[in-house]
């Protein structure tokens, strides 16, 4: 008899009831793998006669762990990480930006439009240009806040993946701590089991903040390595400390402390996700955001520029600040190109001359200042009636003299033909040549050459047959009209869209001609909305896009004409066809469309978004339930064991009893 | 039977799912809402937000209309009192050209016409919602400016408003004004070459294609009078020249001590007459001076005219008397151009241009004519009223076409706005259709995912209430 088999068939059952306590207290632990005794016959030759007798012994504590599972476990929590914070970042997003009912952006547009339409029905009302200026201010308000709301977003996330880092930093310790201590567990011969699921857990947990590749894991050891964004931040029981690192081009990355040039490329995690958000998400939204206020401000102000408001002419006109340093072909925005730019001068009598000047990718605002000035002191112009200087790095533009000026885009003769104002009969009877109407074609030069009958001199309105052929600058005949008699002095003669001229009495002479330039478009470069002068907004993006101050200020300066008296809506009306037209920029959509557009792919991310958590759940809740099954706790499992095992004291207590009496009926016999 | 941690997974898992979709449904039914936001529908929100954004743009277009309709409306209001006016003036044309209407009575008949010019000059600067509606583009002035003697009766009124309408967007793409051209409405368009009425002067139309308009009164008298030096006849001005009414081209015969002017009656005179007096068979005056000697025979003398509009004055030249073209600058900057090779005497001649007359200075003209102002002789007079009538048929013609044209615009607006109030219900009709909730369907959808809810809370009571554990004693 050896009380030893019973001996070692108590402890065994006791381990293994301990160990089914210990299942059932970590039923609902995260990260706990269900435990197994493994029981192993001990052979007791050595310490017994008895043939064939042996006791028992935990030859084991197994752990209920499925390598592959885990694995694929690790390999997924990243995905589900990122998209989980890609869909809280998104919803934040939308919740802002992608309303529908009440789009801020969307009922800025409208309103702005809206008021521009109310505005062109009557130009001249104070009312309509204060709603004007309103629902511009309101326009530039909802944008600003968009792109305020977007930079807080971004610090908020920056903020986020600071914490998030120190984050990891601690779990990356806790797993090289943990390995140590499993190797210390190992050496002395224990069961590292629980120390094994911490670690898993913590491990784990760092897959949800990291793109994380693990090595070693199911070796039980404390030999692991972990990589995060292929660095490795655990090697064994050493662990390596990451910080958020900014780039250059504004976005951040996770790297080793203290090394550069770490990637900014997003790959799994939460902090993926906030990579994701904040380098590419968010400056998409605010690069679409930055288009829609440059677009606006863009095509708004180039119009605007060429118009005038209830006041008319100016005598003075100061621009924003700008880059003075830089060529213009260096700025980001506005975009300025080779060009010229029209300004038309009017006299103190009502007359109106225009020159142009030649605007270069190469000039600098002081460029344009010095041209400004050249034009003083011309053959027309007195000299000090232009003075344009650089105040506050922008350009103001001053007439004296009673003199003043615009951007109004009309008809001027051409310079080197001064034909066409004094009459081209020579004398005092020659015809005048004036104006009419509002051109809206390509800005070009007109031809124009009379056609006396038998070639020799003839009276406008009074000879027959005077004709008046008109040719394009393609040279090619536009119309030719009888001027003579039939033709009453003063009488517009349409010559094609919306230009007119008209012709006084007098005498011409045989293929006389004159030439006049119409131009639809007084700044051909740009300059005028990138110096700021006579614009509705200033600004260079959503964040600091505003409506110009002078405007605010007075807002009968809302440039709602364009002809030559200052009292049509033209202007207005321009202004509001930008609403129905397709930009190129935008890539043909209208203002408008490009918003909706912009609306719909933020939902159509949070969408994309919500059904990526969708799949990554159910994936990452089917290896979970399949972990659970293989390492879950089953109370019925547990219990059947308790049976047993309880049983198997309870028999071993017995036969240990059976053995005592025996040896008591022995000791009797003595 | 599974390990806990399962169950509790799984537990929380559906529960949180349906939990969720519960919430939304009650968020759907509550807001009445089905898009809410973009991440609901994200091409609905497109849609949505596009449908707004026309329903926006159709209001605007309708606010406009109505603006339009009101300028229209008072335009066509104001065309109609005008008219009215026309119908009155010319029924009191009829008796004033009447040969029974004494002079008095015809005066009396002016005052009236004086009034609806009044009345006349108060519509065409009519002003609605703070516009002068018939001013085209140039809303803010009034459109017409009356020149006034020191009577304050009106003398002349000028259209200063603008020639060019205010366009407004009442529909994508197309614009219609509220604001007309008053000199398009007031005024008809359809030139023709001047006809003269009054004195008989020998003037006729000039080669020339006038500007002038509406109708007028010129006077023609003598300014100077022009002694051809080849043949040269001897004679000179006379000390009285300044008495001389002599018009045009006339002949003056020398023989021996007689002389006279065309057919007029011989003069004798003495060789040192410094002013010798001949009147011709006309009437026409000449006072020459014959004491440098003269010559036996007949000669061309002109009397070089001076043309006179509303007090402005110009000379012509003996080129231009002898020229069938001359420019005559009018007051309000246009040439009338005459013929003058047959102008031969003095007096009032009225201008009638047709076809470019406005109700206005029609009725100036009338008035005047019937006052008589220029002394016209009784046949001029009724000449002169008759042509008056002419111009008002014609102004009364145009006020009926304009009519029409207005009518017609209000009547494209109401089609305008009948087919924006169509696009404006099928736009919001589409958004709600779009965005609203289906209360029924969401209703049936809430009921059953509380029973899934329900089902599943119970499952896991039932799933956790009984293990093996119950029963080891």
């Amino acid at each position: 008899m050896n009380f030893g088999i019973g001996l070692s068939g108590l402890r065994a059952a006791q381990n293994a009831i301990d160990i089914v306590g210990t299942n059932l207290s970590n039923a609902t632990t995260e990260g706990y793998h269900k435990q197994d005794v493994d029981l192993s016959a001990f052979d007791m030759a050595s310490t017994t006669t008895s043939l064939g007798a042996g006791g028992v012994v935990v030859k084991d504590v197994v752990r209920n762990y499925d390598a592959l599972l885990e694995r694929e476990s690790l390999r997924q929590l990243p995905t589900y990480g990122q998209a989980t914070q890609l869909q809280s970042g998104l919803s934040n997003i939308e919740s802002v930006l992608g309303q529908v009912s009440d789009n801020e952006i969307e009922t800025g547009l409208a309103d702005f439009f809206s008021s521009i339409n109310q505005l062109s029905s009557d130009p001249n009302s104070y009312a309509y240009s204060q709603e004007v200026v309103r629902n511009a201010q309101s326009l530039s308000q909802s944008l600003n806040n968009a792109s305020d709301y977007l930079e807080n977003l971004k610090e908020q996330i920056l903020y986020q993946a600071n914490q998030t880092t120190e984050q990891v930093n601690q779990k990356v310790e806790y797993v090289a701590e943990l390995n140590l201590q499993i190797d210390v567990v190992i050496a002395k011969g224990g069961s590292p089991n629980l120390l094994l699921d911490q670690r898993d857990q913590a491990i784990s947990e760092l897959a949800e903040y990291a793109d994380i590749y693990t090595s070693g894991l199911q070796n039980g050891d404390g030999q692991i390595t972990v990589q995060a964004w292929g660095t490795p931040v655990v090697t064994n029981n050493r662990s390596l400390q990451l910080e958020i690192q900014k780039t250059d081009s504004d976005k951040f990355g996770v790297g080793p402390v203290g090394k550069n040039n770490v990637s900014d490329e997003s790959r799994g995690g939460t902090l993926g996700g906030m990579m994701e958000l904040y380098n590419t998400i968010i400056p998409q939204l605010e690069e679409s955001l930055d288009n829609i206020s440059q677009q606006v401000m863009t095509t708004v102000n180039n119009i605007h520029a060429q118009g005038v408001g209830m006041n008319g002419s100016f005598e003075r006109m100061q621009g924003v600040g700008v880059d003075t340093l830089h060529e213009f072909g260096q700025w980001d925005y506005p975009d300025v190109q080779d060009g010229n730019l029209a300004i038309r001068f009017t006299d103190p009598d009502g007359e109106t001359l225009i020159r142009e000047i030649e605007v270069l990718e190469t000039d600098k605002l002081s460029d344009i200042v010095s041209k400004i000035n050249a034009l003083d002191g011309d053959s027309q112009i007195p000299a000090g009636t232009v003075v344009a200087d650089t105040l506050d790095d922008s350009l103001a533009i001053n007439t004296t003299n009673g003199w003043k000026f615009d951007f109004v885009p009309g008809f001027s003769s051409d310079a080197d033909d001064p034909a066409v104002l004094a009459g081209t009969g020579g004398g005092a009877e020659a015809p005048e040549v004036s104006f009419d109407g509002i051109y809206t074609g390509e800005n070009q030069k007109y031809s124009f050459e009379f056609s006396t009958p038998g070639a020799t001199a003839a009276e406008v309105g009074v000879t027959e047959n005077l004709t008046l052929t008109v040719k394009n600058e393609a040279n090619e005949v536009i119309k030719i009209v009888d001027v003579g008699q039939g033709y009453a002095e003063g009488d517009v003669i349409e010559i094609e869209k919306g230009f007119g001229i008209k012709l006084s009495a007098g005498t011409v002479n045989d293929a006389e001609s004159f030439s006049v330039t119409a131009r639809s478009e007084s700044d051909t470069s740009g300059i005028l909305n990138a110096l700021g002068m006579n614009t509705l907004f200033s600004g260079t993006s959503a964040s600091d896009m505003q409506v110009n101050e002078a405007i605010v200020d007075d807002p009968s300066l809302i440039a709602a004409a364009r002809g030559a008296q200052g009292v049509d809506s033209f202007n207005a009306q321009k202004i509001l066809a930008i609403s129905e037209e397709a930009n190129s920029v935008l890539g043909g959509s209208t203002i408008g469309d490009y918003h909706r557009d912009f609306v719909s792919n933020i939902g159509q991310m949070v969408s994309t978004t919500d059904a990526q958590v969708d799949a990554a759940d159910i994936v990452r809740k089917e290896l979970e339930t399949q972990r659970d099954a293989v390492s879950g706790v089953d109370p019925n499992e547990e219990a059947a064991k308790l049976m047993i095992y309880s049983k198997m004291f309870q028999a071993m207590g017995q036969f240990m009893n059976t053995q005592s009496e025996a040896l008591d009926s022995l000791m009797e016999m003595l | 039977m599974g390990s806990w941690i399962s169950i509790y997974n799984n537990s929380m898992w559906g529960v949180h799912k349906q939990t969720y979709h519960i919430a939304d449904l009650q968020d759907q039914i509550s807001s009445g809402n089905r898009i809410r936001q973009a991440s609901d529908g994200p091409s609905d929100a497109y849609r949505i937000l596009s449908l707004r954004g026309d329903v926006a743009q159709y209001t605007q277009y309708e606010e406009n209309i109505n603006e339009v309709k009101i300028s229209l409306g008072q335009a066509d209001n104001s065309l109609q009192q005008l008219s009215d006016i026309n119908t009155r003036v010319t029924q009191l044309i009829s008796q004033g050209a009447s040969g029974t209407y004494s002079q008095a009575n015809r005066e009396a008949i002016a005052g009236e016409i004086n009034e609806l010019l009044e009345q006349a000059l108060g519509l065409g600067n009519t002003c609605v919602l703070d516009r002068y509606i018939f001013a085209g583009e140039n809303s803010m002035e009034p459109p017409y400016e009356a020149t006034r003697n020191s009577s304050g009766d009106i003398v002349s009124v000028e259209y200063v408003g603008s020639n060019a309408e205010r366009p407004v967007p009442v529909a994508q793409g197309v614009t219609l004004s509220g604001q007309i051209v008053g000199d398009d409405i007031f005024r008809t368009d359809s030139r023709q070459d001047p006809e003269f009425v009054g004195d008989s002067v020998g003037i006729k139309n000039g080669r020339g294609t006038s500007s002038a308009t509406g109708d007028f009164w010129m006077n023609i008298s003598h300014a100077q009078t022009a002694y051809p030096t080849v043949p040269d006849s001897g004679l000179q001005a006379g000390t009285n020249s300044n008495a001389d009414t002599l018009v045009g081209t006339h002949s003056v015969t020398i023989s021996g001590d007689k002389i006279k002017l065309d057919n007029g009656s011989e003069v004798t005179f003495a060789a040192g007459d410094t002013n010798v007096k001949l009147v011709s068979d006309d009437g026409s005056i000449l006072n020459v001076d014959v004491s440098a000697g003269v010559t036996d025979g007949t000669y061309d003398i002109t009397g070089l005219a001076e043309v006179e509009i509303d007090g402005q004055k110009q000379q012509l030249t003996a080129e231009e008397m002898a020229s069938d073209n001359v420019a005559i600058n009018t007051p309000d900057g246009k040439i009338l151009y005459i013929d003058a090779t047959e102008l031969d005497d003095s007096g009032d001649v009225g201008v009638h241009v047709p076809g470019t007359g406005d109700i206005f200075n029609t009725l100036v003209y009338l008035r005047d004519s019937l006052i008589n102002k220029d002394g016209l002789d009784e046949t001029q007079q009724m000449e002169a009223i008759k042509q008056a009538q002419v111009a008002l048929d014609e102004t009364g013609t145009g006020f009926v076409q304009r009519s029409t044209m207005i009518g017609g615009r209000l009547g494209s607006l109401e089609k305008v706005e009948e087919t924006l109030d169509e696009m404006k219900f099928l736009a919001e009709n589409e958004a709600s259709a779009t965005e609203e909730a289906d209360i029924v369907e969401l209703t049936t959808d809430l009921a059953r995912t509380q029973t899934l809810y329900q089902l599943s809370l119970m499952a896991t009571s039932k799933a956790l209430s009984t293990t093996l554990m119950d029963f080891i004693n």
